[in-house]
């Protein structure tokens, strides 16, 4: 009895299939969103700044947010770069602790980081390579163009943007950070 | 396969399972005709139901956990919520799609520690109508910030042009422990002020020292986070 009323009167196929079907669309909507750049801090701040040149921002007030939750604590520093006409360098002091380089690939994942350590000034000298299929290994170092005489690194990332954070410290720093962040700079290496 | 393989037993077969179709149509008495045709419709209105069940479930629960993170995302620890993964190249694809949807510039986690808080340690959601008090321990030499949002993440206006404290700014205590107290109307000491914004969300930054932290280390940090205690409502 019990077997035929279960057959006959419950949907068994919709019971079993809804959470199937759903489950299927919540895979694909979250690999959508995954792949859907709209909305990412990338493409906000490339419809803002300047392509393949670091940019020192305004301090980050109510009206000039470029970003949600974007902290008001640091002064930032940032490029939007793409290493579509070659390899770009980036270069940067962070004279103490709090300030910080990062370059993000456009997906938002981290490529490079590097704090400063207290009380020391730390300089930064990298070369962004276009990664995997394009990248041929063929930085200028690697073609026996010495750029500087400091050790420089290689970071592998096509497009994203180079971040630099100088820690709010009170105004008396202010005249400090904005001139050392003016020094940062980013641009498409020269052969 | 041949269609004449086929035919007999395929018509065998339909007419087996559906005996009332095999009967002609003249035959069959109208009120079986309108109950054939209203189990049809509501078969049809039930699946279409389905399926729009299945989109509205799907869509829902991801746009759900894209935003507001879940178990397989976060660490949450106390009233602070933490993406575990986020900026790393192995992140899940919660919270890639997290950053890709919300415009966020996350520090990765490999780098800082990011909390974020909407509501109290006791669970009630944060409003700009209470006074709260924001007390930490100290952070062991770690850069820290707390910068407070409206829900949508905009920075709140004040005349006092006051939005954030970090450990460079704010008074610390003696013995390396701090206050901070969120509140519309002006205190002494580490106040930043909530104006008429709403709910609130907190953010709460520590900066990795340059020689990063271990996972042990990690899991030390996060005890470190400071109680958000609501002393009043008006």
């Amino acid at each position: 009895m019990m077997q035929r009323l279960a057959g006959r009167t419950l949907p068994w196929r919709w019971i079993f299939g809804l959470p199937i079907a759903a489950a299927a669309v919540h895979i694909i909507a979250t690999l959508a969103a995954v792949t859907d750049q709209r909305a990412s801090a990338y493409t906000q701040i490339l419809a803002l700044l300047k392509p393949n040149t670091m940019t020192v921002l305004d301090p980050v007030v109510p009206g000039q947010q470029p970003l949600p939750f974007l902290t008001s604590d640091v002064r930032y520093a940032m490029c939007p770069f793409s290493t579509s006409a070659g390899p770009i360098r980036v270069t940067a002091q962070l004279p103490d602790t709090g300030w910080s380089v990062g370059v993000l690939r456009a997906d938002g994942s981290s490529a490079y980081f590097a704090s400063a350590a207290p009380g020391r000034r730390t300089a930064i000298d990298l070369t962004i390579v276009p990664d995997d299929t394009r990248f041929l290994g063929l930085t200028p170092q690697a073609r026996g163009r010495v750029v500087d005489a400091g050790p420089q690194l290689s970071v592998a990332a096509a497009e994203g943007l180079v971040v630099i954070r100088a820690p709010d410290k009170g105004p008396a720093y202010d005249a400090l950070a904005s001139s050392t962040l003016a020094q940062a700079s980013c641009e498409v290496a020269r052969d | 396969m041949a269609a004449s393989d086929v035919t007999p037993v395929g018509s065998a077969r339909l007419a087996a399972s559906l005996p009332e179709m095999t009967e002609p149509a003249a035959s069959m008495s109208l009120p079986k005709l309108m109950g054939q045709l209203v189990r049809l419709v509501a078969q049809f209105v039930a699946a279409i139901a389905a399926i729009a069940a299945a989109l509205v479930i799907g869509v829902m629960s991801s746009r759900s956990m894209i935003a507001n993170g879940s178990i397989f995302s976060t660490d949450v620890v106390g009233p602070w919520q933490h993406w575990r993964s986020a900026g790393r190249a192995s992140a899940d694809p919660y919270t890639r799609a997290h950053l890709m949807t919300s415009g966020q510039l996350l520090l990765a986690s490999d780098s800082a520690g990011v909390f974020e808080a909407s509501t109290d340690t006791l669970g009630a959601r944060l409003h700009s109508s209470c006074d709260y008090v924001i007390e930490g321990p100290d952070p062991r030499g770690m850069w820290w910030s707390m910068a407070v949002f409206n829900s949508s993440g905009a920075l709140i206006a004040n005349d006092a042009g006051r939005y954030t404290f970090t450990s460079d700014t704010a008074a610390i205590n003696p013995d390396g422990s701090y206050i901070i107290t969120l509140g519309r109307d002006a205190r002494p000491g580490n106040w930043l002020p909530t104006s008429g914004a709403g709910r609130l969300t907190l953010v709460f930054t520590m900066l990795d020292p340059p020689t990063g932290l271990s996972d042990e280390e990690r899991a030390e940090r996060s005890k470190l986070l400071p109680a958000i205690r609501r002393e009043s409502c008006s």
